[in-house]
C-alpha cells in the first residue's frame, strides 16, 4: 500500500542513527514525563508557522489526559505565562525527539504516494516521519499558516483544560464560642453546623479553594470557574432550601445551619447535590459512622452437664447470664452517655455528642434501645459466641443490634472472642510418656488442641503437611487423657501409619485397630473393648458400615484424620461421623478448603453444630458473597467466625521457620594432585581436538563423553582410569572427604555421601570401611528394595551405621534419611534441584540439628566454574540448565575451551 | 368544487402569503408550550398590552409558522431576517432604549450585593426580585411601552410594527425560556459583561473554555491549563506523583479519538487515518 519517495531511505540512515542520541540525560525530569506520555501514546501531530521565514515546522506534541496533569504541573518552576511557556517547549521538544526516534528505529511505513506537486498536507505527512522537522520552503506561506492554524484549533479540541470547577460543600462543627455569634432563629442550645462553600476541580479534586478566595479573585482556577459556580450556588439553594440563605448574600462563604438541618442535608440531600454536580465532604463520624446498640455483659455460666456423662465440660450448650448494656461501636455507654441519649431522644434531637463524637440517632429504637439497657438475660453459650463473633443477634427486634459481647467473665469465652486464641493459648510442654521432643510451635498446637477439647469445641488442625498433625495429636492425647477412648477415623492407606506413630511417640497407651475382616471377631462389642483401651483406629469406610456400634460408645474424643473426606455434608459417612458420641472432636486436613467453602462448613458443622448456622444460610452469607463477588467484608467476618477452632500454620511462617533447623551449605574447593592435573589437561586436550573436527550429534556426544571424563578425573584417577589401583592420597577431593568424614565421625553424627557414579561409589565404600572401622552404607541401582529398605532402618537407627554411601541416581524417592545431620555431595550434578532434592533427604521436619551440606568442587577446573555460574544465578541455572548437561553439548569451540581449560592454580602444592 | 376554488384563490392572492422558509427558527409553540417560564411569559404580556391587536397575532403566526430565519441579539437591539412573500427575506432590527450607565452602575451595584441574582441567571432562571431591583433604580426590567422600542422592517407594509417585527419579538421572547440573560442584554448589558463584573473584575472570563483559542495568553495548544490559569506548582515533585502513564489502554492510537475531526486530507485519505498506523510504533507495548 506504501511507496516511498526516493530520498526516504536515506532519511531513515539519517533517522537511525539519530535514534541512538535519543538517550536522555540522567534526572531528565523533561525527558523522563516525555517518555511516559509518549509511552501512553498521548501525542498527537502539530504544526507550527514561522512568521519571520515563512516555513513551516511539524511536530509530535504531548497530549496529556486528565490524570496526567499533575505531571505536567511539576514541570512548571514558575507559573507566570513565560515560565509556562519554557516548560512548554521543553517538553514539546522532548516528545518530539523521542517520538521521531521510535519512529526510524521502527522504519514505520507511511502510506503517502507522492505524486506531483508537493501539497501542504503531504509536506506535513512526510515531516512527521523525518529526521527533518521543518517543511520544505517551496510552499506557500498562506498555506501553511492556514493548515498551522486548523492543526492548533484541532488539537486544541483535545487538550484537557480545568476549566471545570463545581462546587463543594464541606460540614465543619462550630466551636462553642462561635454559636452565639449568629443569629440561628433556634434555640441556643442547638449547635451549630458551618457548611462552607468550595470550588473543586472536578478532575483533580484534591484542588480545592474557598469560595472567599474566588470572590477576591485569588484561586488556581480558570475565570470561568465563577460561572460554575454560581450555577453550583442556584442549585444548592433549589435542592437544599436549608442552605439557600447563601444566595442573600454578595460573598457567600460558609452556610450555618442547625443539626436537623444537617441530618436532612446529609441524608436526603447528598444524593440529589451530587446528582446535580455539587460535592458534599460529609464529615467522617457521618460517612463511617460509629454504631449504637447493645452489649451482652456476661455474668456468670451455669453449670452444665451434659448428656449425663459427668464429664463436667462447660461448653456450646452450657447456659449463660448476662445483662444489656448499651454501646456505641464496641465501646460501652457511661451513665452519662445515657443521659445525653435520653434527653436528646426527649428533645427529638437528631445527632447526639456520645463518647466525643457525633451520633445520628433513630428516635423510634432509641427508646426501644434504653428500655432494653440493664435488663438481665440468658442464653446458650454457643448464641453468646455467634453473637460476639458477629453471626446473630440473639433475638433481638430489628433496629437494635448486638455489637459486642463483655466476656470478661467468662473467661474461656473471653480468650475465644478476644480474636487472639492462637497467641495466648497457653502452650502445653511435650508431655511426660510422649516419646520426642515437640517443637515450639507443636507445643503451642497441642495447647490448643487441649484447650479446645476441655471445652468441649471441636478443633480442625489445618497445619501443612509434614509439620507433625500427628505428632501433635498423639501429644494432645497424653496432655488431656479425657475419661474414655479415642476414636481415629482415617482412609485405610494411612491405617498403618497412625499404628507405628502411635507405637512410637505413644508406647504406653493401649491401641485397638478396628478394621478388616476379623475385626469383630469374639463376642464382645466394640464398647466393650474399647474400654480396653486409649486408642481405636477405624476407617472412614467403616463409619457408615460400622454405624451402631461405633454410635454405641461414648468416645471421650474422635479424631477424623484427612477431614477432607467429610467435605461433603449429605454422605454416608458424613453423616454417621455427625451421629458419633463424643466429646471431645479434632478434624486433621492439611486443606480444609480444597475447592467449595461448603467444604468448610461441613467440616464445621460437624466439629462445632450450629456455629456457622444452616448449610443454606451460610451460603447465602459467605459462600456466594466471597465466591462469585469476591466479597472482603464477607471474608474477613468468616475468618473472624472461624478463626478460634482453625489453627492452620505454614512452613513458610515466619514463627515456623524459626522453629526449623537451618540447613547450612558450603562449598569445598579442593587442588588437583599432580597426577590429577596431567590427566584432566589430556583429557581436555584430546576433548577440544575431537570436538572440533566433529559436528552435530557426533560432536554432542564427544563434549558429553569429555565432560564426564573431567569429572571423573576430578574425583580420582582410579575412578577414571578403572586400574584398580590404590585410592589414598591421589586425590584432591578424597582427601578434603576424609578431614569431613575424620570430623563427622569423631562426633558421633551421620552423614549422607552422594555420588553420581556408581563405579566411584563402588571404589570407595570399601576404602572408606577400611580407613574409619565402620560399617559403610552403599546403595546403588542394584540393590534390592528389602535390602535397601534395611539399609534405611538401621542408618535411621540410633546405634546403626554412620555412614550412607548413595548413588544419585540409584537414590529414588521415599528415602526419610532424617537422622544425617551431615550430607557431603562427592561431585557435582548440574542441576541445583536435583542436588537439593538429595539434600532434603536429610533436611526433613524430623530433623533436630542442624544439617551441614557440603558440596566438593574441584578448583580451577570446570566443576568450579559451572559451581561459580549456578552460584551466581541459581533460579536462571535451574531453567536455562534443566535436568541434564545438554546445554554444554550446544557451546562454541571457545566457549567449551574457557570453560574446561585448566587454570593456573588449579594444582596442590 | 367552484367554490373550493375560489376560497383557495382568495386565499392565495391578497394576503402576500409568505413563501415558505426553509431553516427558520424553530419556536417552542411547535414542540409545545411556548413561554413556559415566567420572564418569558410576562415579556409577552407586556407586548401585547401595547394594544397592537391583530398585527401582533399575525406575528405569532409568523413566528410559529418558522417564518424568522436568523435572530440575532446585540446590546440593546435585535436583527432579524425574516422571510415574507418576497423572494429576498426582510430585514428586522429592534433597537431598545437601554437605561443609562449610571442606571446601570446602580442596578449592578444592587444585583452585586446578592449573589443569587447572578446564580440564579447562570443556572437558567430570571430572579424573580430582579424586576424591583430595576425598578428601584428608577427603570423597568422589560420594556414599558411601545415607544421604548423603536423598531425597522423592510418590507413594504406601512404599518409598524408590521407581522414581521411582531414575529422577530415573539422568536425572541420564544429564546428567553433558555436564555434569561438576554432579558438584560435587550437592556444593554450581555451575560459576559455582567459576569465580569459580578467577579470582582477579573478579566478574561469569556476565554478559557476548552477549544477556544486564549489568543496571547496561550501557552501551547496542547497545554493542558487554560490561558491565565496558574498550574497548582505546589505540587509534589515529578519523582514523586505516581503515574498514571503506561500503555495506553485499548488501542495505542485511542488518543486521536479525542480530537474533533480533522479537515485534511492526503490525497484522497484522511491525514488521520494515514497517521493512525504510526501509534504501533509510538506507544509502549503493554
Amino acid at each position: 500500500m506504501s511507496s516511498f519517495p526516493s530520498d526516504r531511505d536515506a532519511q531513515i540512515a539519517v533517522l537511525t542513527r539519530q535514534a541512538g542520541s535519543v538517550e536522555l540525560a540522567a534526572g531528565d525530569r523533561f525527558g523522563e514525563v516525555a517518555e511516559l506520555l509518549v509511552d501512553a501514546g498521548r501525542v498527537v501531530p502539530g504544526l507550527t508557522f514561522d512568521d519571520q521565514t515563512g516555513l513551516g515546522r511539524s511536530w509530535w506534541w504531548p497530549l496529556p489526559a486528565a490524570s496526567q496533569r499533575p505531571l505536567v504541573a511539576s514541570l512548571v518552576d514558575d507559573a507566570c505565562i513565560q515560565g509556562q511557556r519554557d516548560a512548554a517547549t521543553r517538553l514539546g521538544e522532548a516528545v518530539d525527539r523521542i517520538v521521531r526516534g521510535r519512529l526510524a528505529a521502527a522504519r514505520a511505513p507511511l502510506g503517502v504516494r507522492r505524486s506531483g506537486r508537493l501539497t501542504v498536507s503531504q509536506a506535513w505527512c512526510l515531516s512527521l516521519v523525518s529526521a527533518d522537522p521543518w517543511m520544505s520552503g517551496s510552499l506557500e506561506p498562506a498555506k501553511v499558516a492556514a493548515l498551522a492554524e486548523a492543526v492548533a484549533a484541532w488539537v486544541r479540541s483535545g487538550a484537557v483544560i480545568p476549566g471545570r470547577v463545581r462546587l463543594c460543600l464541606r460540614i465543619v462543627e462550630l466551636a462553642a464560642a462561635n454559636s452565639g455569634g449568629r443569629p440561628s432563629g433556634r434555640a441556643k442550645a442547638q449547635p451549630l453546623w458551618q457548611v462552607e462553600l468550595l470550588a473543586q476541580d472536578q478532575d483533580e479534586p484534591s484542588l480545592i479553594a474557598p469560595l472567599a478566595d474566588l470572590w477576591a479573585g485569588e484561586s488556581p482556577f480558570a475565570p470561568s470557574a465563577i460561572a460554575d459556580v454560581l450555577g453550583g450556588l442556584a442549585r444548592m439553594a433549589r435542592l437544599a432550601p436549608e442552605l439557600a440563605g447563601a444566595l442573600e448574600e454578595a460573598k457567600p462563604d460558609s452556610v450555618h445551619v442547625d443539626s436537623a438541618g444537617l441530618v436532612a442535608l446529609l441524608a436526603e440531600r447528598a444524593k440529589l447535590l451530587e446528582d446535580a454536580g455539587i460535592a458534599v465532604l460529609a464529615p467522617s463520624w457521618w460517612s463511617r459512622p460509629a454504631r449504637l446498640g447493645l452489649r451482652a455483659k456476661l455474668k456468670r455460666a451455669r453449670s452444665h452437664d451434659s448428656a449425663g456423662a459427668g464429664s463436667g465440660l462447660v461448653g456450646m450448650d452450657s447456659i449463660v447470664d448476662f445483662e444489656w448494656q448499651a454501646a456505641l461501636g464496641e465501646r460501652r455507654l457511661t451513665k452519662a452517655d445515657l443521659a445525653a441519649l435520653q434527653r436528646g431522644a426527649k428533645a427529638k434531637q437528631a445527632l447526639v455528642r456520645l463518647r466525643g463524637q457525633w451520633v445520628r440517632i433513630d428516635v423510634d429504637s432509641i427508646d426501644q434501645l434504653l428500655a432494653k439497657v440493664g435488663e438481665e438475660s440468658s442464653a446458650q453459650a454457643r448464641d453468646l459466641l455467634k453473637a460476639g463473633l458477629g453471626l446473630g443477634d440473639l433475638d433481638l427486634a430489628p433496629g437494635l443490634e448486638v455489637l459486642d459481647v463483655d466476656a470478661t467473665a467468662v473467661r474461656w469465652m473471653r480468650t475465644l472472642l478476644d480474636g487472639a486464641l492462637h497467641a495466648t493459648v497457653e502452650a502445653v510442654a511435650t508431655p511426660p510418656g510422649f516419646e520426642g521432643q515437640l517443637r515450639p510451635y507443636q507445643e503451642r498446637g497441642v495447647g490448643w488442641v487441649a484447650f479446645l477439647g476441655r471445652l468441649g469445641l471441636g478443633a480442625c488442625l489445618a497445619d501443612d503437611m509434614g509439620l507433625g498433625k500427628t505428632a501433635q495429636l498423639i501429644a494432645a492425647m497424653i496432655a488431656d487423657p479425657a475419661n474414655g477412648p479415642t476414636l481415629v477415623v482415617c482412609p485405610v492407606s494411612v491405617l498403618g501409619n497412625w499404628e507405628r506413630e502411635l507405637a512410637r511417640f505413644a508406647p504406653s497407651l493401649r491401641v485397638l485397630v478396628h478394621h478388616g475382616a476379623n475385626r469383630n471377631v469374639g463376642d464382645a462389642t466394640l464398647a466393650e473393648r474399647a474400654d480396653h483401651v486409649d486408642a481405636v483406629i477405624s476407617t472412614y469406610s467403616l463409619l457408615a458400615r460400622d454405624r451402631e456400634a461405633l454410635e454405641g460408645v461414648e468416645w471421650a474424643r474422635v479424631v477424623f484424620d484427612e477431614a477432607q473426606q467429610l467435605k461433603n455434608p449429605s454422605a454416608a459417612q458424613t453423616r454417621a461421623a455427625a451421629a458419633l458420641n463424643a466429646a471431645r472432636r479434632v478434624a486433621l486436613t492439611g486443606t480444609p478448603v480444597e475447592n467449595r467453602l461448603s467444604e468448610l462448613w461441613s467440616i464445621m458443622h460437624l466439629l462445632n453444630p450450629g456455629l456457622l448456622g444452616p448449610a443454606r444460610v451460610f451460603k447465602e452469607r459467605f459462600a456466594v458473597p466471597i465466591e462469585r463477588e469476591g466479597d472482603l467484608e464477607a471474608t474477613a467476618l468468616l475468618r473472624r467466625v472461624t478463626g478460634p477452632f482453625v489453627l492452620r500454620r505454614l512452613k513458610t511462617d515466619r514463627s515456623i521457620i524459626a522453629d526449623l533447623p537451618d540447613k547450612i551449605e558450603t562449598v569445598d574447593r579442593c587442588p588437583l594432585t599432580k597426577e590429577q592435573a596431567t590427566l584432566y589437561q589430556a583429557v581436555v586436550d584430546d576433548m577440544l581436538a575431537q570436538a572440533d573436527a566433529s559436528d552435530g550429534i557426533q560432536r554432542r556426544g564427544v563434549v558429553l563423553a569429555g565432560l564426564s571424563k573431567l569429572k571423573q578425573v576430578c574425583n580420582h584417577p582410579a575412578h577414571f582410569l578403572s586400574d584398580g589401583s590404590a585410592l589414598a592420597g591421589r586425590s584432591g577431593k578424597l582427601s578434603r572427604a576424609e578431614e569431613l568424614l575424620d570430623e563427622i565421625l569423631d562426633a558421633g553424627d551421620k552423614v549422607l555421601c552422594f555420588t553420581q557414579f556408581s563405579e566411584w561409589g563402588g571404589l570407595l565404600a570399601p576404602y572408606l570401611q577400611r580407613r574409619f572401622g565402620v560399617e559403610t552404607l552403599w546403595l546403588h541401582g542394584r540393590v534390592r528394595r528389602p535390602a535397601r529398605d534395611d539399609m534405611v532402618r538401621r542408618f535411621s537407627a540410633a546405634d546403626g551405621p554412620p555412614l550412607f554411601l548413595i548413588s544419585l541416581k540409584a537414590g529414588g524417592t521415599g528415602l526419610n534419611l532424617t537422622a544425617a545431620s551431615h550430607v557431603i555431595h562427592l561431585d557435582r550434578w548440574w542441576n541445583p534441584a536435583v542436588e537439593d532434592q538429595a539434600t532434603d533427604r536429610a533436611f526433613r521436619i524430623g530433623q533436630r540439628r542442624n544439617v551441614q551440606v557440603h558440596k566438593l568442587v574441584s578448583s580451577g577446573t570446570v566443576e568450579e566454574r559451572i559451581d561459580e555460574m549456578i552460584t551466581a544465578k541459581r533460579d536462571l541455572a535451574a531453567r536455562a540448565v534443566g535436568s541434564g548437561e545438554e546445554w554444554l553439548t550446544g557451546l562454541s569451540g571457545s566457549q567449551l575451551r574457557d570453560l574446561v581449560s585448566l587454570s593456573a592454580q588449579a594444582v596442590a602444592g | 368544487m367552484a367554490r373550493r376554488a375560489w376560497d383557495d384563490a382568495w386565499r392565495r392572492y391578497p394576503a402576500s402569503v409568505p413563501l415558505p422558509a426553509k431553516g427558520g427558527i424553530a419556536t417552542s409553540k411547535q414542540r409545545g408550550q411556548m413561554a413556559a417560564t415566567w420572564w418569558s411569559r410576562r415579556f409577552v404580556a407586556v407586548l401585547e398590552s401595547y394594544g397592537l391587536g391583530a398585527r401582533m397575532q399575525r406575528g405569532r403566526r409568523y413566528a410559529r409558522s418558522g417564518q424568522v430565519l436568523a435572530l440575532q441579539v446585540g446590546s440593546a437591539s435585535i436583527a432579524a431576517q425574516v422571510q415574507g412573500s418576497r423572494a429576498t427575506p426582510y430585514l428586522v432590527t429592534v433597537t431598545v432604549s437601554a437605561p443609562s450607565d449610571g442606571q446601570w452602575v446602580r442596578i449592578i451595584e444592587a444585583m452585586k450585593a446578592k449573589v443569587g441574582f447572578a446564580a440564579r441567571l447562570v443556572d437558567g432562571e430570571l430572579p424573580t426580585d430582579l424586576e424591583d431591583v430595576f425598578a428601584s433604580c428608577g427603570v423597568s426590567l422589560f420594556p414599558a411601552k411601545w415607544e421604548d422600542l423603536k423598531a425597522t422592517c423592510s418590507c413594504p407594509d406601512w404599518e409598524n410594527p408590521c407581522k414581521h417585527i411582531a414575529a422577530v419579538l415573539y422568536v425572541f421572547a420564544d429564546r428567553l425560556d433558555e436564555d434569561p440573560w438576554l432579558v438584560l442584554e435587550l437592556r444593554g448589558r450581555p451575560r459576559d459583561t455582567l459576569l465580569e463584573t459580578f467577579a470582582a473584575g477579573r478579566s478574561g472570563l469569556a476565554a478559557g473554555g476548552p477549544g477556544t483559542s486564549g489568543g496571547e495568553l496561550e501557552v501551547a495548544p496542547w497545554w493542558p491549563f487554560a490561558p491565565g490559569q496558574r498550574p497548582p506548582v505546589t505540587a509534589e515533585p515529578a519523582s514523586q506523583i505516581t503515574l498514571a502513564a503506561g500503555p495506553p489502554e485499548g488501542r495505542p492510537d485511542a488518543v486521536l479519538d479525542g480530537l474533533d475531526a480533522l479537515d485534511v486530507t492526503v490525497g484522497k485519505a484522511a491525514f488521520v487515518e494515514i497517521i493512525r498506523p504510526l501509534y504501533d510504533h509510538i506507544a509502549a507495548p503493554d
